[in-house]
């Protein structure tokens, strides 16, 4: 009975949350990566156009390791300062990479439910709502609640964006979405 | 699938610059100057794999009672007039193909001996991770603090990157003092070459959006974290708590454009840039022409990056540090070897080639890094003097190599560090050396005189180096024959 009592008191001083995050390392990164935006890992972003993002220039940062052509046998332990750079820009440079695929497409497969050419002022809520939803699915495997697509929405801020085309947008929306650290932390 | 083309070939075929163009010259830039400047900079060199002093300044002369040492003959040596120290000339060493000679030892003693101090030590482990932290912590004298994280503390407060760390294994570990300021912790690199490009979010990123609506994104994104679930859930979490604070210095650091100023990778030529010839431009220039090697060259690029982060005032600790890859080079049509495999552990294989090759090839990079300390001006101001007048160069290691004449070599505790500084009272070796036994031995920390009783051990060592820092710490020796009044 005592212990029970003990147990009942700690508990009560104690609040249990869940704490444990998990780093998700570049390897796994770039998968997921690929996966959300279509593409095949070595179509991923690129820097200065020729240099891989997450297996050549941002690859430490990232949690990852080269041990064959940089003699790195363990990767960090913990994310640096670089790291949360580094992530928005891989980011940041694969959501145009799609971009680009999808506009030179006649089927985009990402960036499909707003024109991407026209002016905002011309693309309705509900697309944009539609193109949100999406891209959760794909970034964070999951639908936005209410409250995240009507903070979403207001990128499609007419009064302040209306004469720019939807594909700026579309990255817009792609970097707000996909860079959120649930996509980075696990 | 596209093969994967090696960084190498990449870099070969696309990004030498062999002048700047003659553009009008447009307003020189002020040089980058930071809110505060470190008083004293500190430069670690990691000579990875067991870098023997017997096989460079302090040499073992053959004698008929020492047969059985690793010993030089007298023409095997070599020094300059003045100098407390002797070195070993070129060693022709081949591994299937010759490795590379273009440097001497002499040449190091020319330019900087008088500035060079050995420091005879005996390391207190054979293991390559813990001597290689054991180098670094001084053995844990200073709460586990690394010589490093100790220099970022006391003077990299306001600075953008304090502690760099580009070296691997042991040498780029975190030292272990949970007190130690956040600011001061190492930060990674892993390619010089390429880690500019960590340095800001979006600047040279092509068909990127523009700054309104970019900042529109980035204020939605930290509005849809803070009502997710997931931050519900976990805002809390170390991990969270940290990548939000990392997040949070973001601008402060893309402020100062970095990419423009440490880029050594040209990119006028890669068409990211305009051609100008701005202040930084040419210094960047004059930087790829000290290292003419930076682009093929992992260490070429992390001394020539170590320069910039201190010239900039960016850093007050760099580290750069030797691979175990094996490299090569081509001299005409000859193809060299520039890297031995495992570094100075090839020693375990051939010791003498091995010792000679890598030693020169260290001296050879650190040469050319002080070449450029002394003749910049820290921070661009005439008025802050030389960079090198505040500067320390620790050529670390973990440990020396066995002194028996027989062909390869073991890990041996007893050895000794190069350290160069006009911090340092110069051209003197602190201890001796015991020719009949190959043996390094301490000195009288009071007087400097060698001492064969005594053993110096790696916090006498650490203490000294901060000592010339003017970092202090709890327990520290002091060693007031060495270090020069300032």
């Amino acid at each position: 009975m005592r212990w029970m009592l003990c147990l009942a008191l700690c508990l009560a001083g104690f609040r249990i949350e869940a704490t444990e995050l998990i780093w998700k390392r570049a390897p796994i990164l770039e998968q997921d990566l690929a996966r959300a935006l279509d593409l095949h890992v070595e179509d991923l972003c690129q820097e200065l156009g020729r240099f891989s993002c997450l297996s050549q220039v941002h690859n430490y940062a990232l949690g990852g390791h080269d041990p064959f052509e940089r003699g790195q046998y363990r990767p960090m332990e913990q994310p640096s300062q670089l790291t949360t750079i580094a992530f928005e820009r891989v980011i940041h440079l694969s959501c145009i990479k799609r971009l680009d695929k999808d506009i030179a497409s006649s089927q985009p497969q990402v960036f499909r439910h707003f024109a991407l050419n026209e002016p905002l002022m011309m693309i309705p809520d509900t697309d944009v709502s539609a193109q949100i939803t999406d891209l959760y699915q794909r970034f964070l495997l999951r639908d936005p609640s209410a409250n995240e697509r009507v903070i979403a929405l207001t990128l499609a801020d007419r009064q302040r964006f209306g004469t720019r085309p939807g594909r700026e947008l579309a990255q817009a929306l792609c970097l707000a979405i996909g860079s959120q650290l649930e996509f980075l932390l696990f | 699938m596209s093969p994967k083309l090696s960084r190498r070939r990449l870099l070969e075929a696309a990004l030498w610059s062999t002048a700047l163009p003659t553009v009008a010259a447009a307003a020189p830039r002020s040089p980058l100057v930071y809110r505060s400047r470190p008083e004293k900079l500190l430069i670690v060199f990691a000579a990875n794999g067991g870098a023997s002093l017997i096989d460079s300044f302090l040499p073992v002369l053959a004698q008929t009672h020492n047969a059985q040492l690793r010993t030089y003959t007298q023409q095997q040596l070599d020094t300059v007039p003045g100098s407390a120290f002797r070195c070993v000339k070129s060693i022709p060493y081949r591994l299937g193909v010759p490795v590379e000679t273009r440097y001497q030892m002499r040449d190091f003693l020319a330019r900087h001996g008088r500035d060079m101090v050995l420091f005879a030590q005996t390391g207190t482990s054979v293991n390559h991770l813990i001597g290689q932290q054991r180098s670094l912590n001084g053995n844990g004298i200073n709460r586990g603090r690394t010589l490093m994280e100790a220099v970022s503390e006391a003077y990299g407060q306001d600075l953008l990157l304090p502690n760099i760390n580009m070296a691997l294994g042991g040498y780029a570990l975190a030292g272990s003092d949970p007190s130690l300021p956040r600011y001061a912790k190492p930060e990674a690199v892993a390619d010089a070459l390429l880690f500019p490009l960590a340095l800001h979010r979006d600047q040279s990123i092509e068909g990127r959006i523009d700054g309104e609506l970019l900042a529109a994104a980035r204020d939605v994104r930290g509005r849809l974290e803070q009502n997710s679930r997931f931050y519900q859930d976990h805002k809390t979490a170390t991990l969270l708590e940290e990548v939000l604070r990392f997040r949070s210095d973001i601008p402060r650091l893309e402020a100062a454009q970095l990419i423009e100023s440490l880029m050594l990778l040209d990119r006028a030529r890669l068409g990211q840039a305009p051609a100008e010839r701005t202040e930084g431009n040419v210094l960047l220039q004059r930087v790829r022409d000290q290292f003419p090697a930076f682009a093929t060259d992992p260490l070429e690029a992390q001394t020539a990056m170590a320069f910039l982060l201190l010239r900039y005032g960016l850093s007050t600790s760099v580290t750069i540090g030797l691979d175990e890859l094996v490299r090569f080079t081509e001299s005409g049509q000859e193809r060299q070897l520039l890297h031995l495999p495992l570094a100075f552990d090839w020693s375990h294989n051939a010791h003498v080639g091995a010792q000679n090759s890598m030693w020169r090839r260290v001296l050879y990079a650190i040469d050319r890094l002080i070449q450029l300390l002394k003749t910049e001006d820290y921070l661009g101001v005439p008025e802050f003097g030389r960079i090198w007048d505040r500067s320390l160069v620790y050529v670390a290691t973990e440990f020396g190599r066995d002194k028996s004449k027989i062909g390869g070599s073991g890990h041996d505790l007893n050895n000794g560090h190069v350290l160069i500084s006009p911090l340092l009272k110069g051209n003197q070796v602190l201890g001796g050396l015991d020719d009949k036994t190959g043996l390094t031995y301490g000195f009288d920390p009071n007087t400097g005189r060698p001492d064969p009783f005594r053993t110096m051990q790696e916090g006498d060592q650490y203490s000294l180096i901060l000592q010339a820092l003017g970092v202090r710490f709890p327990g520290q020796r002091n060693f007031p024959t060495a270090v020069r009044d300032t």
